[in-house]
């Protein structure tokens, strides 16, 4: 387990790069754009796809290396979130409390994680 | 292990493509701006309906019911088109704080980029190589007849082909443990996202079963076992979901069509082999490469393209546009038998550097079809003036009182007109000719109330009975002869593309006014005027 944690702490290090890298791809895109909409959007995108998407992966961190774990990350957030928004709206609870579903998605991650018990082999591919 | 050392040059060449494919697609439409001042790279209808079931979510807190000046008044319309890219869209709103129409648009990019990303993994699984040379291909998802699918509002049919393709991938990947949680999440977003590619998801697992078993004979089953489970998960998450489509969207149109031809279907602007040109004559000799050289024929990475590009073709047995908007990822699908050519010919030619040569033909092929055929498509049929209009009538405009939109062509694409947030009630040309002949303004005319009618306006009777006011109210309610006098408001453009419709439209303004209405709105465009004398007007 303290392997898997050290493993999960030097990636929270790839994962502020990539935030990083998503500013930077903005800026250089929109160009036009101010830099605060251009934080704002990359943020939405990695508070919403990129950050729960790679806590809810990580299950599968011995698989999957971190390029793949980010990239189908995004569609397994997508789905979860779009769906989990839908039925709540449904049930009654205004979609603009909805905001918190990624938080949600990001702990359930990390403690899916820590109580993941490993098989023998933690090679990725 | 550090991810750049072992990664490197799939780095720079994933960098390289998720720069390109964003500036080509958001950055090109989107005027390389993030914030509009109005939706922006919206150049068809479908593009605002999808937004302003995004903007009703976000009205309401729900996607329950429809709001109901987008159904005539109905407020019991149940909401039936696919969910989760509106959802998505809201919920990025929030969190960036854009507009939503901004929000939205530029997801539908980013889904695409992800979507080409997803195939990316799926091929470098089978060779890293081999997903670098390939991936340069699905560019032209941002080209000419590809990129339709963001500006014409294609965008649900995007949004599952992202899961679809997910999905692939994880047929790939079913050795891990509890990947069918995953693949029925990806599922249930093809359930979810359009219908039509859970249909062909399903359609893949039989052809890619199916295959294995005749060239080998083994049936496999536990990876069938960890699918069943996985279309078990996607039943139970899109439960509710499938309850509502089956008496909406799949009850009204949810049966086969007639065959149509690619070049005869006039609603979009399909792609055909012809629109591949030269990429074309490669990816056939990858694929006949592929048959002829490859070893591993029955790999996820070549049956999957092969399987979806045969189902781009289903219109010939009534799939009609549910086939043919696959064409629109055949840049990402055929992708992998493009790269094969190059892949075989590094590996034909005994060089060493091969990395080098390969990530420099992937990087010249990134350039290349970055500028082949480039064109610029930002703009909005949503013009400044119009749009200051609605958002004056979505703020004046009380509940109970009526909007009347004179005919105009800036408003051909009727969708626009849910912006104001009140029952659109619009006079056709067709109605409106005879006056212009008389050169009278009309009085008694009749017109049409604007209204989104996919399902013909479903609504719950019972648990599970569905009624259809589309179907069920008379055509007169929906294109009513009123007199104009009855209306609380009226819009009339000033401007218009034919001299005699404009010299008309400011006739009719001229004599509203003189008649004593009151002019609340005025800007280069447009007018609203709003209505005294109920009665006599006129």
């Amino acid at each position: 387990m303290k392997d898997k944690l050290i493993k999960l702490v030097n990636e929270l290090k790839y994962l502020a790069l990539v935030f990083l890298f998503l500013v930077i791809l903005f800026k250089a895109v929109f160009y036009k754009e101010s830099i605060t909409i251009v934080l704002k959007s990359a943020w939405g995108l990695f508070y919403m796809f990129l950050l729960p998407g790679f806590f809810i992966v990580y299950y599968w961190h011995d698989k999957l290396d971190f390029i793949e774990r980010i990239i189908i990350g995004f569609p397994t957030s997508a789905v979860i979130i779009g769906v989990s928004s839908y039925y709540l709206g449904i049930s009654g609870i205004h979609v603009k409390y909805h905001v918190i579903i990624p938080l949600i998605l990001i702990l359930a991650g990390l403690v899916i994680t820590i109580i993941k018990k490993d098989g023998g082999n933690n090679e990725s591919t | 292990m550090n991810v750049f050392n072992k990664n490197l040059y799939e780095i720079i060449v994933l960098i390289s493509i998720i720069y390109a494919a964003l500036f080509l697609g958001a950055g090109n439409t989107l005027d390389h701006i993030i914030e509009h001042d109005r939706p922006y790279g919206y150049l068809a209808s479908d593009a605002f309906w999808h937004e302003i079931y995004a903007e009703g979510i976000k009205e309401t807190g729900s996607y329950k019911t429809y709001v109901p000046y987008i159904e005539g008044g109905f407020d019991d319309v149940v909401a039936n088109n696919p969910p989760v890219l509106p959802h998505l869209a809201v919920m990025f709103s929030f969190v960036t704080g854009l507009n939503l129409f901004d929000a939205e648009i530029l997801l539908v990019y980013l889904i695409a980029i992800v979507a080409l990303l997803v195939f990316f993994m799926i091929i470098r699984r089978t060779n890293s190589f081999l997903a670098i040379l390939s991936i340069p291909l699905a560019l032209l998802l941002f080209k000419d007849k590809f990129s339709t699918v963001y500006t014409w509002g294609i965008w649900t049919y995007l949004s599952s082909t992202m899961f679809i393709i997910s999905f692939a991938w994880s047929i790939d990947r079913l050795d891990m443990k509890k990947i069918s949680l995953l693949m029925g999440l990806f599922l249930t977003g093809t359930i979810i996202g359009y219908f039509s590619n859970f249909i062909y998801s399903v359609g893949f697992i039989i052809f890619y079963f199916a295959i294995i078993f005749l060239l080998t004979h083994k049936l496999q089953i536990s990876k069938l076992k960890e699918v069943g489970k996985g279309i078990i998960y996607a039943m139970l998450f899109s439960s509710y979901y499938l309850y509502i489509f089956y008496f909406t969207l799949y009850k009204t149109f949810g049966q086969l069509r007639g065959i149509i031809k690619a070049s005869e279907f006039t609603g979009y602007r399909i792609p055909l082999i012809t629109d591949l040109k030269w990429m074309g004559i490669i990816i056939l000799v990858g694929f006949l490469s592929y048959l002829v050289f490859t070893k591993k024929k029955l790999r996820i990475v070549y049956l999957f393209p092969i399987f979806m590009f045969i189902a781009s073709f289903a219109n010939y047995i009534g799939f009609e546009k549910r086939a043919l908007t696959v064409r629109y990822f055949w840049p990402v699908y055929l992708s992998v038998f493009f790269g094969l050519v190059f892949f075989m010919l590094i590996n034909f030619i005994k060089i060493k550097q091969k990395t080098l040569i390969a990530v420099g033909i992937s990087l010249g092929l990134i350039v290349s079809l970055s500028f082949y055929d480039y064109n610029n498509y930002s703009g909005s049929i949503m013009d400044p003036y119009h749009w200051e209009a609605f958002k004056w009538i979505g703020s004046n405009v009380n509940e109970g009182e009526e909007m009347l939109y004179f005919y105009s062509y800036a408003l051909e694409q009727t969708a626009i007109l849910m912006y104001g947030r009140t029952i659109p009630y619009i006079i056709r040309i067709k109605d409106l000719s005879p006056f212009i002949e008389a050169w009278a303004v009309p009085r008694n005319i009749t017109m049409k109330i604007v209204k989104e009618a996919v399902a013909y306006i479903p609504y719950k009777k019972g648990p599970f009975s569905f009624g259809y006011h589309g179907k069920e109210t008379p055509k007169e309610f929906w294109n009513p002869n009123r007199d104009i006098c009855s209306f609380d408001y009226i819009l009339i453009d000033k401007v218009q593309n034919e001299k005699v419709t404009q010299d008309y439209n400011q006739m009719v303004i001229g004599k509203l006014m003189e008649s004593g209405n009151e002019l609340v709105f005025n800007n280069p465009f447009s007018v609203i005027i709003k209505i005294q004398d109920k009665g006599d007007c006129v």
